[in-house]
């Protein structure tokens, strides 16, 4: 670029430079999927690893101390309770431990219960269990460091966790014959926490402190600033947070800031850093599933068909995002990448980053149910901002949450077979099981039900009146709570409701949450939403294992090519088009026309 | 409800948001048990 001078348009909508960003970041992924989902599948399978001599005493300990008989398998309905009790109690107690700040140590900045209301205990409780890690507060400014520890990164290791344990279970479902057993929740739990999310965390978070994210117990610093104001600055046990909040898919950020505040995010390679970390788990448990059902390529046409929708989401963020508003062009500001300016749309944007790695973060935090953001999702032009919408309304399958988005992509590739078979007449089959009425009904219950949350807790929102001065939201009605009007405004509900209810944790932002009304239906969203995947799911494979492989035939529908690939991801996209087009139209999409008129919201 | 919210001093508030979430569990093995017989 050293020949073109300054203020001449270099690009009109993508750079190769942004490009070439998530070009590579898709290759490291694709690089790292087999040795990753190989790890996983040899430690959920009790194989020996390379971690054994040094973690398997630590997990038979575990196993001692707690009471698991590791050899004992559970029923689905077993696995299901066990799954449930250990999340009441991951409910019980953050709530406990966020009540109580105000009387326990590590509390340099002396946090009480004053900081964190019952309504606000209730929402992060709920928030951190369902691995959503929506947050109503700034956590610099609400959550003592013991609180952040032991309360919310705790949360984010034992939630991934209960979400790989799940997946685990499901593919059991499908690879096993003629039992009514599908592991141990309890085991899984144990082994995904303990040779999965602890080492990698570890590594990653001396990588992040390398890099200059902070680890400390200091009280906050105060530095004066060049104008001669003072700056509180602070501090904290960051890195080790961060580590797991992007790895465990959580998101929830130590800081009101997330990922683009610079102890969190130090470097551009740490944002690249962040994105692999979300990833990585998503993508590994696709070769995971072929591996345990003994056809590798079946993991792999997982892995395309997210892959193809995750380079579509992109693709349609990032130009969005690079071309801009074109109210500025009409009043002469230049929006094109030039030599001195990055162009496009930068607003909520941390300059570090740039476009195409914000709207890349954007896209890949929401194709996960991850939540973490280094830019502001309000900020983004209005599709620019329909991609992270729209992802998370199709459930968060491309790589998805921990766990979540593999056991959220197999029954999608269960409704995908049965339409096929459908058509062709046939009953439908999927890695040689036989896809019948149980299966079909319980992969929709688990589909319909994040889609009836996200549409009924929306029009609640919108249409309910509170007093002004009411308990339930002060300000008045739930909309007054909106920090702009019209479709984007809209967009703002929508998002809240979207995101609780499919358990990412991002904000769209320009929306105050933080009152009861919002506390309790954002955390019953989350609770739903969460589990009534994962009940479905488990019912699933309960179901599965007990049924009899079906040998190959010739009407059997290949499910390891292309063919497959495109079934997936069109009825993965048909659904969620078909359930979300009406709201989105009068959203961000008449948002869009209207701001090509020239109105502003 | 009247309750104030940043207090640490209504503990029925408390009861309320622990009991919707006990509640919530026990709702969710309720559906687990109709996907059972399903």
């Amino acid at each position: 670029m050293g020949d073109v001078p300054a203020g001449k348009v270099l690009r009109p909508a993508m750079t190769s430079i942004g490009v070439f960003q998530i070009l590579v970041f898709f290759g490291l992924i694709l690089a790292a999927t087999k040795p990753v989902g190989l790890f996983m599948a040899r430690v959920f399978q009790g194989e020996r690893t390379f971690l054994h001599p040094i973690l398997r005493p630590v997990e038979a300990l575990v196993y001692r101390l707690c009471g698991v008989r590791e050899d004992q398998e559970q029923t689905w309905m077993q696995y299901t309770a066990s799954v449930l009790a250990f999340s009441l109690f991951a409910f019980l107690f953050p709530y406990a431990l966020m009540r109580l700040q105000g009387l326990l140590p590590l509390n340099p900045q002396g946090f009480g219960a004053g900081q964190v209301s019952p309504d606000q205990s209730f929402n992060t409780a709920m928030s951190f269990m369902t691995n959503t890690n929506w947050q109503w507060y700034s956590g610099e400014a609400a959550m003592s460091y013991l609180v952040q520890m032991a309360a919310l990164a705790v949360q984010n290791f034992v939630s991934a966790a209960a979400g790989a344990a799940v997946a685990v279970a499901l593919i059991r479902g499908f690879a096993r014959q003629e039992t009514n057993l599908i592991g141990n929740f309890w085991v899984d739990h144990t082994r995904a926490t303990l040779y999965v999310l602890l080492p990698l965390s570890l590594v990653a978070a001396l990588i992040l402190v390398s890099q200059g994210a902070i680890q400390n117990f200091a009280p906050y610093s105060a530095a004066t600033t060049v104008e001669g104001a003072t700056q509180t600055i602070a501090q904290g046990p960051v890195a080790s947070q961060v580590a797991i909040k992007m790895l465990g898919t959580n998101g929830g950020g130590f800081f009101n800031a997330n990922s683009s505040h610079p102890f969190e995010s130090p470097t551009g390679f740490t944002n690249l850093l962040h994105m692999l970390l979300i990833f990585v788990l998503g993508a590994g448990l696709t070769y995971t599933f072929g591996h345990m059902v003994k056809d590798p390529r079946q993991g792999w046409a997982l892995f395309w068909a997210m892959a193809v929708m995750f380079l579509i989401g992109t693709f349609v963020a990032y130009p969005m995002e690079q071309a801009g508003n074109p109210i500025m062009a009409k009043l002469g500001i230049e929006r094109a990448p030039t030599e001195s300016q990055s162009g496009g749309n930068m607003e909520g944007k941390e300059t570090r980053f740039g476009i195409s790695a914000s709207a890349l973060f954007a896209t890949v935090t929401t194709d996960a149910s991850c939540g973490a953001v280094n830019s502001m999702h309000d900020s983004y032009t209005p599709l620019g901002g329909l991609v992270p919408l729209f992802n998370m309304q199709t459930d968060e399958v491309i790589f998805g949450g921990v766990g979540a988005g593999l056991y959220g992509m197999l029954l999608y590739a269960i409704v995908g077979v049965f339409i096929a078979g459908l058509m062709v007449g046939r009953t439908p089959e999927y890695i040689g099981k036989k896809i019948q009425r149980k299966e079909v009904t319980m992969a929709l219950v688990a589909i319909l039900a994040t889609a009836f949350l996200i549409l009924v807790g929306s029009g609640l929102t919108v249409l309910i009146p509170f007093d002004s001065g009411s308990y339930w939201n002060p300000g008045g009605p739930a909309i007054a709570n909106l920090n702009n009007a019209g479709p984007h405004g809209l967009s703002e509900v929508l998002y809240a409701y979207t995101s609780a209810s499919e358990n990412n944790g991002s904000a769209f932002a320009g929306i105050t949450v933080n009152t009861p009304w919002y506390d309790l239906t954002l955390g019953l969203c989350m609770l739903l939403g969460r589990f009534t995947f994962i009940i479905p799911a488990l019912a699933i494979a309960g179901s599965l294992a007990s049924k009899k492989a079906v040998p190959t035939s010739a009407g059997t529908l290949p499910t390891h090519g292309p063919l497959f690939v495109g079934l997936l991801v069109g009825t993965v996209i048909v659904i969620g088009a078909l359930t979300f087009f009406p709201v989105v139209s009068l959203s961000p999409i008449v948002e869009h026309f209207l701001m090509h008129e020239g109105v502003l919201f | 409800m009247t309750a104030k919210r940043n207090t640490t001093g209504d503990p029925m508030l408390d009861l309320f948001y622990v009991a919707i979430g006990v509640a919530g569990m026990f709702a969710l093995w309720a559906l687990a048990k109709a996907c059972d017989r399903v």
